[in-house]
């Protein structure tokens, strides 16, 4: 009945036969002298907690080879042995929908060649969803690896009447279970103590409990790979997914024997009669049902909870939809309160080193390269880290509290409009504070083209480093009027531009769903977690990995864009004009004037050359030569140098303009700048340069286009192309400029008298 | 097991609880509050072995949080969220 064996050579790992290449005995669990674990567990059961609390935050946070998943190492000495520990991305089974689960799937059953089997397996089960946790225990019982659980929320449980008795579940199973308080740091000795132990042990497999039939067809298939290096337990998973994927995208399913017999087992079984396909899941859910039972000291039932009655608001569409908006206003709030006088201090700490460096080196190309290139550079990222690392501490508080499930909960309707899925909406969110981390967090998305579309529409959100803009913007043309007495004019405009760019961002969402990535959306299916205390560590650890994160990533490429846009902006140098600058300052020296009056002089004499420097470098003549291009909008050539720069990171353009006008560099530039782009008036037309039409064109460029490298490197990684990373900044750019446009052209018709 | 489940003598077919047969039933039928028990998976449900994975399977008995969309279910101790496209097919018995 069944063809040949798979060709495969001695000691070929599965991963090894996927990929047609010979790896060698694969060895489990030993990776240069320490012995590998790792840990498995349901989305929101505690696992990252119990890892940070096993690892003490001594982990090193990377991405498996070839997929967008995050893979989290770290490590403990315990008993004279050195353990590394990999926290596994949440999953709730080994049957694997989404890039996470499936990175799961694939190392705990071979198939990741990059990386070692754990020597043993940590499986973090929830006391109070015992039942369903324990679906996941059962499967890592069966791949011949030591397991231990994890038993955590005991005292959730016992507060919700549901006793487990730890010692009946470790009876019934014959493995080792250890009651955690991960936060609390109990039980972690004990835990640390079973997993060596177990290394050292024989334990039981659980035991297969499906039809025989089925059991027989799986073993059939197992029969094909004789040779793997694989226990049997591994090959039964195998096969089994094998059998449940009649769409073809399992990895094993690219041998041809494999995908041959499959088919044919399929049809055997159909012949029988009996639900194959959900045998596996029934029979483990009963297996699990009753060892729940066992080990419970009361019977499960529903009981209205605290959480039913917050729900019972947070979850209402307007009401919900009231706290939701509150809250969201109300971190706003506090990040836009509190971030500017952190930002304010960072600034003075770069400005104090950019003082310092210039006074070590004589003026120069070094001295420019040092203190514009790399510290302007480093200065450029550390001045928005405030406001990131805020809105990510109340993103880590809420998701912890278990609040963000239920924004998803409620956005859910409103993102599908868009064609997107209810989580993107913890991405759009994200975005406020960076893109990058926003990106991110749309790998939580199943279906690749739902991913995609969230990825691309997060761009549009405006970010941080789009701040200064609006501000500089709105503070130099929109008056400080309080309409009605109380509501900010300046604020009222600064919260439209926001408004308008997340709805831009879910047009552009809804436009992509329609036309090139068209396809059937994912049902929406979330888990609500209980409302908790969220914890200081975990809170901590996450606002961590998203700093890190934004440093890391959005750091290095601006710093080195930074180092670029500096040459652009110092080469060449005119000497003719150096000379000419040279003169006036020894004139004025000489000159018997008032001494605060001739420090006044100089001060003037150095912006104008740093203007006229400005205008000869290749970022000056880059600006004229766009100019034709851009007047149509309302910009001139000096805005076009401050738009070119902004491609590399939108936050330079400000610090450009404040060259280009010669406001210098302090704490008052932004006042200084308003005022000098208010003054600046057009030589030809003899008309102000600058106006709020002018101002809005500008915001509206902003808010659309995509002026961010390390935006564009994001996307090209998460989406693994460099096709739509282009296509990106190209849709965006082009929308950008068209928006600019009409309105200008527009705004200028209807009220000429503004321009 | 649970797929069309008859009232004998007044009592049901598991553990004395009653079934009220409803025809066609499914859970976005249910409204807030109502204890309902999931007999089946229709055809062209693609997520059946997610939804197991998490708990929601023949025989199960919910309890309707808020009957909107998504519908809000308290199953044991797990509150889930399922889209319409989801509720509209699975089918389930009213549980008096």
């Amino acid at each position: 009945m069944y063809s040949e064996p798979l060709d495969v050579k001695p000691g070929m790992g599965v991963g090894g036969v996927i990929t047609g290449k010979i790896r060698g005995r694969r060895r489990r669990g030993r990776v240069s002298g320490e012995t590998r674990i790792a840990i498995v567990g349901n989305p929101n059961s505690g696992k990252t907690t119990l890892f940070n609390a096993l690892t003490g935050l001594h982990h090193k946070v990377g991405n498996y080879p070839g997929v967008t998943v995050e893979r989290k190492l770290g490590g403990y000495r315990f008993d004279g042995r050195q353990f590394s520990v990999i926290d596994l991305p949440g999953t709730y089974s080994l049957n694997a929908t989404s890039g996470d689960e499936l990175v799961v799937r694939d190392l705990l059953l071979g198939l990741l060649p990059s990386e070692p089997l754990p020597a043993a397996v940590i499986a973090v089960v929830d006391a109070s969803h015992l039942e369903r946790h324990l679906l996941l225990a059962t499967q890592a019982m069966q791949l011949e690896v030591p397991v231990v659980i994890a038993l955590t929320m005991v005292d959730e449980a016992k507060r919700h009447g549901r006793q487990v008795n730890p010692a009946a579940l470790s009876a019934d199973l014959g493995i080792p279970v250890v009651a955690v308080n991960a936060p609390a740091g109990k039980g972690i000795e004990a835990l640390r103590r079973s997993v060596c132990q177990a290394l050292g042990s024989q334990q039981p497999e659980f035991p297969w409990t499906v039809d025989r039939r089925l059991l027989d067809a799986m073993d059939g298939l197992s029969e094909l790979m004789p040779q793997l290096d694989a226990p049997l337990g591994v090959k039964r998973h195998l096969a089994l997914q094998v059998l449940l994927d009649e769409i073809g995208v399992h990895p094993l399913l690219k041998l041809p024997a494999v995908r041959t017999v499959a088919a044919a087992l399929r049809q055997q079984l159909d012949a029988e009669g009996f639900d194959w396909r959900s045998d596996d899941a029934r029979s483990r859910h009963a297996k699990c049902s009753l060892l729940a039972l066992r080990a419970l000291s009361s019977p499960e039932a529903y009981k209205r909870r605290r959480s039913d009655v917050i729900d019972g608001v947070v979850t209402h569409p307007v009401a919900g939809l009231v706290v939701f908006v509150l809250l969201m206003g109300l971190m706003f709030q506090a990040v836009f309160s509190w971030a500017p006088p952190l930002s304010a201090l960072l600034e003075s700490g770069i400005g104090w080193l950019s003082q310092g460096v210039s006074k070590l080196i004589p003026a120069g190309p070094l001295q420019g390269l040092l203190v514009d290139g790399v510290i302007g550079g480093v200065g450029a990222v550390i001045v928005f880290l405030p406001q990131i690392a805020l809105l990510f501490l109340f993103i880590a508080i809420l998701d912890d509290s278990g609040y963000i499930a239920r924004a998803a909960y409620l956005m859910n309707k409103h993102m599908r409009r868009a064609g997107l899925h209810g989580k993107a909406f913890v991405a759009l969110l994200a975005g406020f504070a960076c893109a990058i981390p926003g990106i991110m967090a749309a790998r939580t998305i199943s279906d690749p083209r739902e991913r995609l579309v969230t990825m691309l529409a997060v761009p549009f959100i405006s970010c941080s480093a789009r701040l200064p803009v609006y501000t500089l913007m709105i503070s130099a043309f929109i008056p400080a009027y309080k309409i009605a007495g109380w509501l900010n004019l300046q604020g009222l405009v600064m919260v439209s531009c926001y408004m308008f760019s997340l709805a831009a961002a879910i047009t552009a969402a809804w436009v992509l769903r329609k036309t090139v990535l068209k396809g059937e959306t994912q049902p929406f299916i979330l888990e609500l977690p209980p409302y908790r205390i969220p914890h200081w560590r975990t809170v901590l650890a996450v606002l961590w990995e998203r700093a890190s994160v934004f440093i890391t990533q959005a750091g290095t490429i601006i710093l080195a864009i930074n180092i670029v846009l500096w040459f652009l902006v110092s080469f060449p140098v005119n000497k003719h004009s150096a000379a000419q600058f040279e003169q006036q300052r020894a004139q004025i020296s000489a000159a018997a004037i008032d001494a605060q009056l001739k420090t006044g002089q100089l001060a003037a004499v150095d912006r104008a050359e740093a203007t006229a420097s400005l205008s000869y470098s290749f970022a000056g003549r880059m600006g004229r030569f766009i100019e034709p291009a851009i007047t149509p909008l309302g910009f001139d050539w000096k805005i076009g140098v401050g738009l070119i720069a902004s491609f590399a990171a939108r936050e330079v353009i400000v610090s450009v303009l404040a060259v280009i006008y010669g406001v210098g560099d302090d704490s008052s530039t932004t006042t200084s700048l308003a005022s000098a782009l208010r003054q600046d008036i057009n030589p030809r037309t003899g008309k102000p340069v600058y106006n709020v039409i002018v101002a809005f064109s500008l915001i509206i460029f902003f808010i659309l286009a995509c002026q961010c490298m390390a935006t564009v490197a994001t996307v090209k990684r998460e989406s693994n192309s460099w096709g739509w990373a282009l296509f990106m900044v190209g849709y965006m750019t082009s929308l950008a400029y068209l928006a600019s446009l009409i309105f200008y052209q527009t705004a200028s018709r209807l009220f000429p008298s503004v321009v | 097991m649970f797929r069309h489940t008859h009232l004998h003598n007044g009592q049901g077919a598991h553990g004395g609880r009653r079934w009220r047969h409803g025809a066609g039933l499914t859970l976005t039928d249910g409204q807030a509050g109502e204890r309902l028990v999931v007999t089946r998976f229709t055809q062209g449900l693609g997520c059946t072995q997610r939804l197991r994975e998490l708990g929601l399977m023949e025989g199960k008995i919910v309890v309707v949080l808020r009957a909107s969309d998504p519908v809000l279910l308290a199953l044991d101790d797990s509150r889930l969220a399922l889209e319409r496209t989801v509720s509209d097919r699975i089918e389930v018995e009213r549980v008096q």
